[in-house]
């Protein structure tokens, strides 16, 4: 007889369609896209400050003294023989005079410079490993006699440390903001839905239902509507840094910018993921928590 | 005055009860009332006399103003949450504008209950379908309630009441809303719950239907209980 009996999924006991769901559902999606956009925004100062570290520490530019014009030739030899012998997997590149110069320039100007003042020779170091070892190599040079100055980049690598911290302090700030005001648009909800619910409450009270029975189908409730605008906000959030990325940053790539950095990862996926798992679960039990103490309230008042 | 809880074998027991709304007048004034365990027993009185509100002293829906109300001899003051929601699990309420839950399929309305205990689907499916065809249902179930007749709401209100094979039912004006012939249907309904062992009090206005079956009156005047239909 229970043939006709089809739907085996027991219906939820909350209505789906709630007043004002659309707009609710609006209002947590936008909040999940800026969200998810400054946490990637976060990765991606983290990630380009990492690689322009590695870039910075993993290059220097070693200024040899050039005694005179004639010595030049010998102390960039003495030089160069010297960095070989210490740093055998790094790329060395001396610079011909003439590329000294025209590095110099900015510097210098167009003047002629006096014959006794030769420009200083210069030899460019890159490795691919954990950064060069600037004292050594300064100690090396001088006792082979050659006076250099390293300019291992420290001065840019502080400053770009400074403000990718600041960057990532400021998206976090912003995160955590939109997650606060997300949880407030969920206790809100919770409350006009209680009222909306009174009847139906009260129908699940008079059959012996418990707070904590009636406030998990408000946990559902919040749950399933702030994973979908968080899903919705994120998956919007990755298509609009892409765009981002491929317009304008990809200019910039040409010429010569390390925005790279400024692409969706893997990892980046998964923090995504991981943002709308926590942002449901801080909603779900904030309007958990809503329910319960406006139930226990309610029961107090009787 | 005060009774002790292995005194009261009555299921519903008032001690000197009054009750107010808010900072109202006093609607029931020194109530006592005694219903004993199989008992069928109408409650009666002109609108606006308190017919209601006893009800809902009675399936604590509201607490008393004044005096001491046990229900299964269990003094509702003292109750946990906890307790009071067990206790609720055994009365069965049918209300005069029925409370079915618009979204929910008759079938859903009336598992609500079992639902609510913490039964599986698998484990109440059979007892609803089955409770529902004998209420002449069946083919109801999974219509929703307002594409349903007030007969047909009112049976699956009644159905929701009893599912869970309450100890005490409880019904509130039950047959206001329909004919006089489903009235009397519904009436037998209750009379072989009784039978089989529940406790029932039917509030009603309806002199006809209260001469259908033999049965206790309780009658409500000037927020006093008088027992018996005429002064
Ligand atoms: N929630 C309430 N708040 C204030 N007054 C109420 C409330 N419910 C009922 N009353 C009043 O209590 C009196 C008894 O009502 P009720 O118990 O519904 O009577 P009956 O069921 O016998 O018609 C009426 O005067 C009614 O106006
Ligand atoms: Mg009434």
């Amino acid at each position: 007889m229970a043939g006709g009996f089809q739907n085996n999924t027991p219906q939820t006991l909350l209505p789906e369609r709630m007043k004002n769901a659309r707009a609710l559902l609006c209002v947590l999606i936008i909040m999940a896209l800026l969200a998810a956009l400054s946490l990637l925004f976060a990765r991606s100062a983290a990630r380009l400050s990492a690689d322009w570290q590695s870039q910075l520490t993993n290059s220097a530019t070693v200024q040899v003294m050039i005694n005179s014009s004639e010595s030049r030739a010998a102390q960039m030899e003495i030089a160069q023989k010297t960095l070989q012998n210490l740093l055998p997997n790094t790329r060395i590149t001396p610079l011909s005079e003439t590329q000294a110069q025209a590095l110099l320039k900015p510097w210098l100007g167009s003047t002629n410079l006096p014959a006794d003042l030769p420009v200083p020779g210069l030899i460019t170091l890159e490795t691919q490993g954990n950064g060069l070892p600037f004292a050594q190599i300064k100690t090396a040079l001088s006792a082979e006699g050659v006076i250099a100055n390293i300019d291992d980049h420290t001065r840019y690598a502080g400053g770009l440390q400074r403000t990718s911290r600041s960057l990532i302090f400021g998206s976090s700030l912003i995160l955590t903001l939109l997650l606060i005001a997300s949880l407030a648009v969920n206790i809100f909800a919770t409350r006009a839905s209680l009222i909306a619910q009174k009847d139906i409450i009260s129908v699940f009270v008079q059959v012996g239902a418990s707070n904590k029975f009636i406030a998990q189908l408000f946990i559902q409730q919040a749950a399933k509507r702030t994973l979908l605008g968080a899903v919705i906000g994120a998956i919007l959030a990755i298509f609009i840094w892409i765009f981002l990325s491929l317009s304008n940053f990809g200019a910039l790539k040409d010429s010569g910018f390390i925005w790279d950095s400024f692409g969706v990862g893997l990892g980046d996926i998964l923090f995504l993921i991981g943002l709308c798992l926590f942002f449901t679960l801080i909603c779900a039990m904030a309007a958990g928590m809503t329910a319960l103490r406006q139930l226990s309230e309610e029961r107090r008042r009787l | 005055m005060t009774l002790q809880n292995q005194d009261i074998k009555d299921i519903v027991h008032f001690d000197r009860v009054s009750l107010r709304y808010a900072r109202g007048p006093e609607i029931l004034s020194d109530v006592n009332i005694a219903l004993p365990e199989g008992s069928f027993t109408f409650l009666t009185g002109p609108s606006g006399a308190g017919k209601s509100t006893l009800l809902k002293l009675c399936y604590l829906a509201l607490s008393p103003s004044r005096g001491l109300i046990h229900l299964f001899g269990q003094d509702t003051s003292l109750l946990a949450n906890s307790a009071q929601q067990a206790l609720k699990r055994r009365i069965g309420v049918v209300l005069q504008d029925f409370h079915l839950i618009e979204h929910l399929t008759i079938f859903e309305n009336v598992a609500l209950s079992l639902r609510v205990a913490g039964l599986s689907r698998a484990q109440y499916t059979d007892d609803v379908v089955e409770l529902l065809q004998w209420v002449g249902l069946g083919h109801r179930m999974q219509a929703l309630p307002p594409t349903l007749s007030g007969g047909e709401k009112q049976r699956a209100a009644i159905a929701r009441a009893v599912i869970a094979k309450p100890d005490l039912l409880i019904a509130d004006e039950p047959t206001g809303n329909v004919d006089p012939v489903i009235g009397r249907r519904l009436l037998r309904l209750f009379a072989e719950m009784n039978r089989m062992g529940t406790t029932v009090m039917i509030a009603t206005h309806d002199v006809d239907l209260i001469k259908e079956i033999d049965a206790r009156v309780l009658r409500i005047e000037n927020g006093r209980v008088f027992k018996g239909l005429n002064a």
